[in-house]
């Protein structure tokens, strides 16, 4: 019983961090219809940009936090100005190898300039843990939690209230129509990628923050929060957080558990799992859990 | 009149016979004049690239003082003639089919691969070595190498390694509950067969076994496992970034058995620097282990410790901004025993591939100078004798490479090892 | 009286393989330097046109799927790998000739990938590229775990090309003369992608070829029309299924050591890439992406001393040589598709198009 509650309770921790990445995902595509496949390169660059102003500049770890997100958001807004907006109207998949392009150059450049020792990225929290209910929880898992459910809130409220939120469920619904109502659709997609790589900057330090170092291997975490966003719908907010503590916990009990029961399935089964769920949710709904489904017209 | 004539030809014929001599190493393919290439196909891009650039500094190190300092390889030979070395290197991005592609990018230019890296990035190339018959130093430390004709090994097999560590448990007198975590590729799996070794030659019993992908960020449930088994001892096959992780894990689900890991699961920046320590420093000082085939410890330049001396005075020397690294070690080593065939080669007049290779079976001990355990070549596998010793090391902030020696072992039970 | 260029009256015209008396000239040329290449080019050069070819070989599978029928796929890998499984179980374990593995790898992915359609028929665009990546994980999984068959993580060994006794990739031996293995693995895989490029230019002329097309440019008006959408779908990824498992099995012949690592996501991307910058939609264009792809860092590396590199050493710290191969690919596969959406295969056309009116150009 312990047992399983600590691999829940794990699996809590490791899905939060999971939505928070499709989370990046969802902010793009429900904009701009286009998946970063670069998302990975944007968490590891936002989890070394606060390592260079928090260790080596030697801010404050919150100031040099918030200062991340703007170079970040700076970032994205620069990687949409000059890459993607050229791309508006291309096939999605030319889009998208756009984007794996860019992976491949962020990767080395963060490599190159950082080494590829691990870091200490001198997060406030530590080593420290408590107890819940009978389950040591770090101190920082807890914090992931309550950021991700923090961010899912004000992206809520953003979406529903704000001038701009509105203006991208518009545009994200149709792009001609929200262009003709007067919608300034460059700044919603503008928007849209600095969002993104700001949430990644929350996403790459809560990866690289204890029990994890900071490595250049970091931003293959994408590739395993990916069926997190895909089972809620890559254009739901709230579907990638279901679907990152879904996938984040599958993984876990697999992890836990198969090697026990069913060792006939192999090694690495959990990393299937993930995907093998994903297949099975978009044969029963095409679009995710809480996708939007696309009618399509001749 | 013909005395001065014979005395004349007798000089001309002395003359005729030193040119002659001086002129007699054969050489072909890879050596240009008075320079060889060596080949080195290493790991310089992506998470991997913190064991292979360390290591092929290393041998850019070794070979900068072997051209500077001792003149070229060549040592019998006058200091003008001796044979500068220079490197191909190129980047496997530890992918084996690129891997390939590098290989056949340099093979047709050097003399000997000087660098292989990755067990199954050397396995790939394998053929084709055999093919073109071209000595190949392996930067791995797989088991198989005896076997291979034109692979040269350097340190102890990571099986070794594992069985060392038993041993030295079986001395103090624990009778250890084992479990390990390891990483699903052939470097685990090499990992896991020196445990199942060394299980049934010191009668304890594995209780549990987890793997983990590079791409895993969460080890709750290995360490789970490991904790439900109730094993006391696991050892780890594993690289930094996940030993990292997993120590930070078991701290918190405050479980504390004696972690052991094998050399690439360690790495000095794990401890974090003086004015940023690691939160896992604490638990690693007093929980983990790790296995090397390195002898002296960094910066030891005592007695049977002559080659650190060197590799230090080196370092400050060549080797820029590198800082002390346990590949470091490995590559410079590595870089040595290379030096250490090529010279024997040359000596024996033969500068080609196949000369290189005799020089190779012909060498039977080779100066480790301290750095590693040492080793022995010849012709066949059973010649072959891998390292057999084995360092313990605990992990301790205050040294350079964060590790302080517990015990080196050297366990008997490897005779009955089947490397062959 | 002759008319004017590119007119054209009848259908037939317009599918004919060589257009006009010249193109024969042109193809006889070809065939004349593929035969002269290895008597020209070293060994390290012909390694790289025999990956050219090999990859060619998939990226016109891909190019099928993803260009002429516009169905995105990042599941490539997976094919490539179960074609060399294929071709190392069969003509490893079982010591069958190539004339059998390499016909039966290419089945064994068409098979799988006819299994895998139905899926691809109820997804669309992304969704489907994501469960395609799905694909590559899960092979990798049944590459790691499915020992007896792949030998697990250490990979296992894929025979060379064999008729009975004659080893194809050491055609010296037979004929008696001093041929290296490349020279000899360039004449088994030259014709071999001749006549892949050939098969798969019929299918993209014919039938089958203007269904794929129709598919891709509006998949409602192609239903309406009367393509059997899903029909034609399910048939493209058995198709490119096909040539993925057929070059895989080459490949591992060529390489003789295979690995699960081998195929993953990485590769999946690079044939991406290879259909891309070389022209979505064209046949020929895959081979000049596969070229461009595979040449891209050997390219790199002669161009070395001139770049301005931070770190002498290979192994130092910043911008090594190493490093800045990888920039350079990511930034040239970036560029190409924000600079020149029609890939090679365009510059190519507007270069003939300039040439055939010069000097008027337009």
């Amino acid at each position: 019983m312990t047992e399983l509650l600590q691999l829940l309770t794990q699996g809590i921790a490791l899905g939060a961090i999971y939505g928070l990445v499709a989370l990046g995902f969802v902010l793009i595509y429900k904009a701009t219809e286009v998946i970063n496949f670069a998302h990975g390169e944007f968490l590891l660059l936002g989890a070394y940009t606060v390592y260079a102003f928090h260790a080596v500049v030697g801010l404050p770890f919150y100031v040099a936090a918030v200062l991340a997100m703007l170079a970040m958001a700076a970032l994205g807004w620069a990687v949409e100005r000059s890459l993607l907006r050229r791309m508006i109207g291309r096939p999605t998949f030319s889009v998208a190898m756009v984007t794996i392009g860019l992976a491949i150059v962020l990767r080395q450049v963060v490599a190159a300039a950082a080494g590829y020792d691990d870091r200490v990225i001198g997060d406030p929290w530590g080593a420290s843990t408590v107890t819940l209910a009978g389950a040591q929880v770090n101190v920082v898992s807890l914090v992931t939690v309550g950021a991700t459910a923090v961010l899912f809130a004000a992206f809520f409220v953003f979406f529903r209230r704000s001038k701009y939120g509105l203006a991208m469920r518009a545009t994200a619904i149709d792009h001609e129509a929200a262009l003709a109502v007067g919608i300034p659709v460059r700044q919603v997609y503008a928007l849209s990628w600095m969002l993104a790589a700001a949430t990644a900057t929350v996403g790459g330090v809560f990866l690289a923050a204890f029990p994890a170092t900071l490595s250049p291997a970091l931003g293959f975490v994408a590739f395993r929060a990916f069926p997190a966003a895909i089972v809620g719908g890559l254009d739901s907010p709230g579907g990638a957080i279901v679907g990152g503590l879904l996938i984040g916990v599958t993984e876990m009990l697999v992890q836990g558990y198969q090697p026990r029961f069913a060792p006939w399935l192999g090694n690495d089964v959990h990393v299937v799992a993930s995907y093998v769920l994903m297949i099975a949710v978009l044969v029963v709904r095409p679009y995710g859990l809480f996708g939007t489904p696309k009618v399509e017209r001749v | 009149m013909r005395k001065a004539l014979n005395t004349f030809a007798v000089i001309v014929v002395v003359l005729l016979v030193a040119t002659a001599c001086r002129t007699q190493v054969k050489t072909a393919v890879g050596v240009e004049g008075r320079t060889i290439t060596l080949g080195e196909i290493s790991t310089l891009t992506g998470p991997v690239a913190v064991i292979g650039k360390p290591l092929t500094r290393g041998h850019e190190v070794y070979f900068q003082y072997v051209n500077e300092v001792l003149g070229g390889v060549g040592q019998k030979l006058p200091k003008e003639e001796r044979y500068k070395v220079t490197l191909a290197t190129v980047d496997s991005q530890y992918r084996p089919d690129v891997q390939v592609q590098q290989y056949n990018a340099i093979k047709g230019k050097v003399l000997m691969i000087a660098q292989s890296l990755g067990t199954a990035h050397t396995n790939a190339i394998l053929p084709q070595i055999n093919e073109d018959k071209i000595l190949t130093a392996a930067a791995t430390l797989s088991s198989d190498w005896p076997k291979q004709k034109y692979v040269v090994a350097t340190g102890a097999p990571y099986p070794v390694q594992f069985i060392n560590a038993a041993q030295y448990l079986k001395d103090k007198g624990v009778s250890p509950k084992v479990g390990i975590i390891y990483q699903d590729d052939d470097y685990g799996l090499d990992g896991v067969k020196g445990l199942e070794f060394a299980a049934k030659e010191f009668g304890f019993q594995i209780l549990a076994r987890a793997t983990y992908k590079t791409t895993d960020t969460a080890f709750g449930a290995q360490v789970s496992a490991m904790r439900a088994a109730g094993a006391d001892h696991v050892f780890l096959a594993s690289t930094p970034t996940a030993t990292g992780t997993i120590m930070g894990t078991a701290a918190t689900l405050q479980y504390s058995p004696q972690w052991i890991g094998l050399s690439p699961a360690w790495a000095g920046a794990l401890v974090g620097t003086a004015a940023q320590p690691s939160p896992i420093l604490p638990y690693i000082s007093q929980r983990l282990w790790v296995v090397t085939d390195a002898q002296c410890a960094w910066g030891d330049v005592g007695t049977g410790c002559e080659g650190m001396k060197e590799l230090i005075e080196n370092l400050k020397k060549f080797g820029g901004d590198q800082p002390p690294d346990y590949y470091f070690v490995f590559g410079y080593t590595q870089a040595r025993v290379v030096h250490q065939i090529l010279e024997k080669a040359v000596e024996m007049g033969d500068l080609t591939r196949e000369g290189v290779v005799k020089a190779f079976e012909s060498l039977k001990k080779v100066d480790m100078g301290g750095l590693l355990n040492p080793i022995s070549y010849g012709s066949t596998c059973q010649e072959k004798v891998p390292a057999t010793g084995s360092t313990i090391w605990k992990i301790d902030p205050k040294q350079p490479i964060a590790l302080a020696s517990v015990a080196t072992v050297d366990s008997p039970a490897i005779k009955r090892f089947q490397f062959c | 009286m002759s008319r004017p260029e590119g007119l054209r009256t009848r259908y037939g015209e317009h599918t004919r393989l060589l257009r006009r008396r010249v193109d024969r000239l042109w193809v006889a040329l070809l065939l004349v330097a593929i035969a002269a290449t290895p008597a020209v080019l070293d060994d390290a050069w012909l390694s790289v046109l025999t990956f050219t070819a090999i990859a060619a070989i998939g990226a016109i599978g891909l190019n099928l799927l993803t260009g002429f029928t516009g169905q995105v796929s990042l599941g490539h890998a997976f094919f490539i790998g179960l074609g060399a499984y294929t071709a190392g179980y069969l003509g490893g374990d079982l010591r069958l000739p190539v004339l059998v593995w390499l016909p039966a790898a290419g089945l064994v992915g068409a098979l799988v990938g006819l299994a895998i359609g139905p899926f691809a028929v109820r997804l669309k665009g992304i969704y489907l590229g994501i469960v395609t990546l799905g694909l590559v994980f899960l092979g990798e999984y049944a590459f790691q775990n499915l020992r007896v068959i792949t030998g697990g993580p250490q990979g296992r060994a894929i025979p060379s090309p064999r008729i009975g006794d004659v080893d194809l990739a050491d055609l010296g031996a037979l004929l008696g003369l001093d041929l290296s293995r490349e020279q000899s693995f360039f004449y088994f895989i030259a014709p071999l992608l001749l006549a892949a490029t050939l098969f798969a230019k019929n299918v993209a002329r014919g039938r089958t070829g203007r269904a794929f097309q129709a598919v891709r440019d509006r998949e409602i008006a192609a239903a309406v029309i009367g393509v059997d959408v899903a029909r034609y779908k399910v048939a493209a990824f058995g198709l490119s299924s096909f040539y993925a498992a057929a070059s895989g099995a080459l490949l591992g012949s060529y390489v003789r050591h295979v690995t699960p690592a081998s195929f993953d996501l990485f590769v999946s991307v690079q044939f991406v890439a290879m259909v891309i910058v070389g022209g979505v939609g064209t046949v020929y264009g895959s081979i000049f992406g596969a070229l461009f792809i595979v040449l891209l860092p050997r390219v790199v590396e002669q161009l070395s001393p001139i770049l301005p590199l931070a770190s002498e050493s290979s192994a130092g710290g910043g911008l090594t040589l190493a490093v800045l191969n990888q920039v350079i690919y990511g930034l040239l596969i970036v560029g190409f598709l924000v600079a020149e959406p029609l890939g090679l295969a365009g510059i190519w056309a507007r270069l003939r198009l300039y040439f055939r009116t010069w000097p008027f150009s337009y």
